[in-house]
């Protein structure tokens, strides 16, 4: 079973050890450098000179919401982890992981995937059709760092964000720099990838491009218990079928410098994987098939005192299910285009910020026809510094098609010193029904086109201190406290109107409170580094819907404890890192009497800088370590103990001058 | 109507050595009597493929009638016209010999048939058949009752429900005296119909409205129906509700129970309540008026599609995880009933067939110390496979 290393395991970790071994030894001091002072919480140890001067920045979603509970993680060079495995690293995250090559999406907060915005550079990604976005779904190599910001965001992320938002920033260009990079990988069950990517830059302009290719058969061993309410019986070895996946992207960015300036992205992706079904009742034929591109352009500039930024998107998708791959259904396909335009005055320490956004969007599909809707948002917010306080209200008020919501939010930080601040946020946000709760007509599910938006009001307020390092102490310290609550109101449930038929219904009310915390603790010396940090979620949930069947029980799918951590330690050119994730038993249905068991994870891995000129890094991840077998929402069992190497090469021949 | 095409006797006897920690030793199997083979049921014009789906099952006058819904192949609606298959009881005795099966077809008024009730008669035995039809979406209804000649294997009389208002869906059945009860899966109403006519009891044509819609969803469906000496009970499935009737069908009680109250069984002395969306089951003393619920509640795991009873052992079938759990009645009484109950689950999977996983239990009958169940399949092409069969459980009494 899956809890013993196969050959091709054994082979590849002795094939690690001896390259760890036998690499040749080269300048490593030069490269040794402290660790610039790291503004976001949950910051990964970064490998290269890039990463690491990326590190010092806030994100997009920290500068966005300055005064609310955001936190960013970087994905470091090598690493074997998808968007999903990072933003799990977050407080206030849980994963809904459906297994090695399925779909895994993300829960603020105790909302839903649908409640969940994903953004890319003001893109929101989440598919029209529902469900939330995939964030497997995104070639892991292009995803520079992402951020995820808690609450009901709705003012700055529009319709959806009732739990938060998930803010991705791709690899960026950066002026004159000339930079070659890729990573060969190669893992368990039979996956192989592979990125390739440069970046060159000319004068003012800078030009990335990056491709993604991966593979993998995921046929991975787990133990079947076909009698599950019989004690002691013996366990049946299966392995999951029908679970490969491919999958392929590009990425290209334009970033042109100047009194405006200029940036493009274009990013593509598509794939395909086998749909395994139920672990009861498995689909041998079943396949799905997705597209997607995005364009997006940027251009932004001063005038008359103010920033101004003007933003132009495009997204197409597509996708296609079929219960036999042999006789393909058509293609779902779905549309976004917006156009938006911010204006930011400073006046003296306060600034005003004015914002316009039109959009449109449709989706086409055999199962919801043809439908499409207009989209409009004005946005207004301030920042009023006050002394030690600085006061942040903002609101949005939206059209999604014929729905309008109103989305306020106020946030209030309090610096009590340079390094302890608190903080406090209330606000209130909507999200519309999806195409998919008003349209789709397929089997059994009914569509209800009468559904109005649900709503969320949340209120968090928190500490955050640091200590930052001198030179006589290089040590830095962070932690970050902070309890929230929200409540959801008309939640859209799917629920029985008829023999075999379900369909939406605005039924839902529930209340989620906890607390978050965060801690992070760097110590970077010349020739070594080290960064332990850790992140817990405390979470209770109450149904409010209004049954008496399921009131006063806990919502879901909403474990109650969640910790996750990770030290990450440098000596000289070998890194290592060691991370846990322990997660509670949560629900599974309403009624509080059926529940999935916690899960806890350990993962390893172990990194050697083979030649720096070229950059060039062997990386060996060993995930979950011992081996527990958890199970997905619906009971499959995840996958055992994995292994992953990953062999990389990022050349900075960037000249001289500009290295740092 | 006989079938031209061939019947398979899979002999698989299949799996699971399974012990209890408290529990004796046994090896539970089952056999593959047959195959239902989709192509020799006829389809309407138009419809591409269909599938057998076997549903509900019954055994009187020494056979098996079989409903066979006809499907299309995602189970959504009729593929062409329902009918019986009709087993003779002897010939699955012997796994030496093909099991075979005639085909009745049923009237086209009654098409989907999902539940079969036998009426034991020593002069008359029949079946009733409940068609679900397209459960009142379609254009045509043909959601209807079929009483069914037992001997002569021929439909005796249709009862269609057009004067009952809004769209009936004859559900799950039981036999009270001379009289048939019959369950609407469309509202939560009870209709009575003279079991030698077919005609509806005119005090009652409308049915009697045993629970009110849910309050916003604005549905009911009668779960189950259940007679117990004089009482009468049914569940309404929106709203979880147990009802309890006089012979008179005058109400006694109502009480909300679990989340999805749905399958009736009786023990003699206990009433067993199935909740599908709970997962549990819940016992209730019958020597009590109005009965009282037993403390306690068992943990079925899935959500179950029929409980059957014989002696000391209860039959769980659950079409969720592919399993027959079987109970010992004996522990569980007078007690907390979740102490000590499983004595085995018997996963139906057969080795022998394509796709082996996913059977689909359905419904099942006792009869001549086996447990018969009828194997749907998954609603997909892919799951068809596996389904679409009659299986044959020891019952294994004594141990």
């Amino acid at each position: 079973m899956a809890r013993r290393l196969s050959s091709a395991h054994l082979s590849a970790c002795l094939f690690t050890a001896i390259c760890l071994l036998t690499s040749a030894p080269v300048g490593a001091a030069q490269g040794d450098i402290a660790l610039d002072e790291v503004l976001a919480l949950g910051e990964a140890t970064p490998w290269s000179v890039a990463d690491r001067k990326a590190a010092s920045t806030p994100t997009q979603a920290q500068l966005k919401e300055p005064t609310g509970f955001v936190s960013a993680v970087e994905r470091q060079s090598g690493e074997h982890a998808t968007p999903a495995d990072l933003a799990a690293r977050s407080a206030g995250v849980t994963v809904r992981d459906q297994g090695h090559n399925q779909p895994a999406s993300i829960s603020l907060r105790g909302s839903s995937s649908e409640q969940v915005t994903v953004v890319l550079d003001g893109m929101p990604l989440n598919g029209l059709a529902g469900g939330g976005f995939d964030l497997t779904a995104l070639p892991a190599p292009f995803v520079r760092r992402l951020s995820v910001a808690r609450g009901a965001l709705g003012a700055r992320y529009g319709s959806g964000a009732l739990g938060g938002a998930v803010d991705i920033e791709l690899l960026a260009p950066a002026r004159g720099e000339r930079r070659f990079f890729g990573e060969l990988g190669h893992g368990s069950f039979l996956t192989f990838d592979a990125s390739l990517g440069g970046a060159l830059g000319f004068d003012i302009t800078s030009v990335l491009v990056s491709a993604y290719a991966r593979t993998s058969r995921g046929d991975y061993p787990f133990l079947y218990d076909p009698t599950p309410l019989v004690a002691d019986d013996a366990l049946i070895e299966r392995r999951r079928e029908n679970n490969a996946s491919q999958r392929y992207g590009a990425l290209a960015r334009v970033h042109r410098d100047g009194a405006v300036k200029l940036d493009l992205l274009l990013e593509a992706d598509g794939g395909l994987r086998g749909v395994p079904g139920a672990v009861q009742a498995p689909t041998r034929t079943a396949e799905q098939r997705d597209a997607r591109a995005l364009l997006l352009g940027k251009a932004s500039g001063a005038a008359f005192g103010t920033e101004f930024e003007g933003r132009l998107g495009a997204r197409l998708g597509f996708l296609e299910w079929s219960s036999d791959r042999h006789a393909p259904e058509p293609w779902q396909h779905e549309y976004h285009v917006f156009a938006e335009l911010n204006a930011k005055r400073f006046f003296g320490v306060h600034a005003l910020e004015l914002s316009a956004r039109l959009g449109h969007e449709g989706l086409t599909g055999p199962s919801h026809g043809t439908h499409d809707r207009p989209l409009a948002a004005l946005f207004a917010g301030g920042e009023l510094e006050l002394g030690p306080f600085a006061l942040l209200p903002a609101v949005r008020a939206e059209f999604v098609g014929e729905r309008f919501g109103l989305s306020p939010k106020l946030g209030i930080s309090l610096a009590i010193t340079d390094d302890i601040e608190l903080r406090a946020n209330a606000g209130r946000s909507f999200r519309a029904p999806s195409f998919g709760e008003l349209y789709l007509e397929q089997g059994s599910v009914s569509p209800n086109p009468d559904l109005t938006s649900e709503t969320a009001i949340f209120g968090d307020a928190g500490i955050e201190a640091r200590l930052s390092p001198t030179t006589t102490m290089p040590l830095s310290l962070r932690g970050a406290a902070s309890g929230f609550v929200t409540r959801h109101d008309d939640v859209i449930l799917y629920e029985l109107h008829a023999p075999m038929r379900i369909k939406p219904y605005n039924l839902g009310r529930a209340l989620v409170w906890g607390g978050e915390f965060e801690a992070e603790a760097a110590l970077a010396l010349k020739r070594a580094s080290l960064r332990l940090r850790a992140a817990y979620t405390l979470s209770f949930s109450e149904n409010q819907s209004g049954d008496s069947r399921y009131d006063g029980r806990d919502l879901p799918f909403h474990p109650r404890h969640r910790l996750t951590s990770r030290l990450d330690v440098e000596v000289w050119r070998l890194s290592a890192h060691l991370g846990a994730e322990l997660q509670s038993r949560q629900q599974v249905n309403r009624s509080n009497t059926d529940a999935l068991d916690g899960r806890a994870r350990i993962d390893a891995g172990v990194s050697a800088r083979l030649h720096r000129p070229s950059g060039l890094r062997l990386t060996a991840e060993l995930g979950n370590l011992f081996g527990a077998q958890g199970q997905d929402l619906y009971g499959y069992p995840l996958a055992g103990r994995t292994f992953h190497i990953t062999l990389g090469f990022d050349a900075d021949l960037t000249p001289a001058k500009d290295s740092p | 109507m006989k079938s031209s095409l061939s019947l398979s006797i899979a002999l698989a006897l299949v799996t699971a050595a399974c012990s209890t920690s408290d529990g004796p030793e046994r090896s539970n199997t089952f056999e593959e009597l047959l195959v239902f083979d989709a192509a020799a049921l006829k389809k309407d014009d138009g419809v591409a493929a269909n599938s057998a789906r076997p549903a509900g099952i019954a055994a009187v006058a020494g056979k098996l009638f079989v409903a066979l819904g006809n499907l299309t192949l995602d189970c959504m609606a009729p593929a062409g016209p329902g009918y019986l298959a009709v087993i003779d009881l002897a010939s699955t005795e012997t796994t030496e010999e093909e099991a075979g099966y005639r085909l009745i077809e049923l009237p086209s008024a009654c098409r989907n048939p999902q539940n079969v009730l036998a009426w034991e008669d020593s002069v008359a035995p029949r079946v009733f058949v409940a068609c679900a039809g397209e459960y009142g979406w379609g254009e045509t209804p043909s959601e209807a009752l079929v009483a069914v000649d037992a001997v002569n294997e021929a439909p005796l009389f249709t009862t269609v429900f057009d004067g009952a208002g809004a769209a009936v869906t004859p559900g799950k059945m039981a036999r009270l005296g001379s009289s048939l009860l019959v369950g609407d899966g469309n509202a939560g109403r009870l209709f009575r119909i003279d079991a030698n006519s077919g005609e509806l009891d005119p005090a009652f044509e409308q049915g009697i409205e045993l629970c009110a819609p849910h309050a916003t969803l604005g549905w009911q469906m009668t779960g189950d129906v259940l007679v117990s000496e004089s009482s009468v009970f049914a569940t309404c499935f929106a709203t979880s509700e147990l009802v309890e009737l006089d012979a008179d069908l005058n109400l006694v009680s109502t009480r909300v129970i679990g989340s999805g109250a749905q399958v009736l069984a009786s023990t003699g002395d206990e009433l067993l309540v199935g909740d599908t969306i709970d997962n549990a089951l819940y016992a209730f003393d019958l020597s009590h008026e109005p009965i009282a619920q037993v403390q306690g509640s068992d943990r079925l795991g899935m959500a179950t599609n029929q409980i059957l009873v014989n002696g000391d052992r209860a039959f769980a079938i659950t079409s969720t995880d592919n399993t027959i759990q079987v109970i010992d009645l004996s522990k569980a009484r007078g007690g907390d009933f979740s102490t000590a109950r499983v004595v085995d689950q018997i996963p139906t999977a057969s080795s022998t067939s394509p796709d082996a996983t996913n059977t689909n239990p359905y419904l099942g009958a006792i009869a001549g110390g086996h447990l018969y169940v009828t194997l749907m399949g998954a609603c997909t092409p892919d799951g068809d496979t596996a389904g679409n069969r009659l299986i044959r459980v020891e019952l294994g009494e004594g141990d």
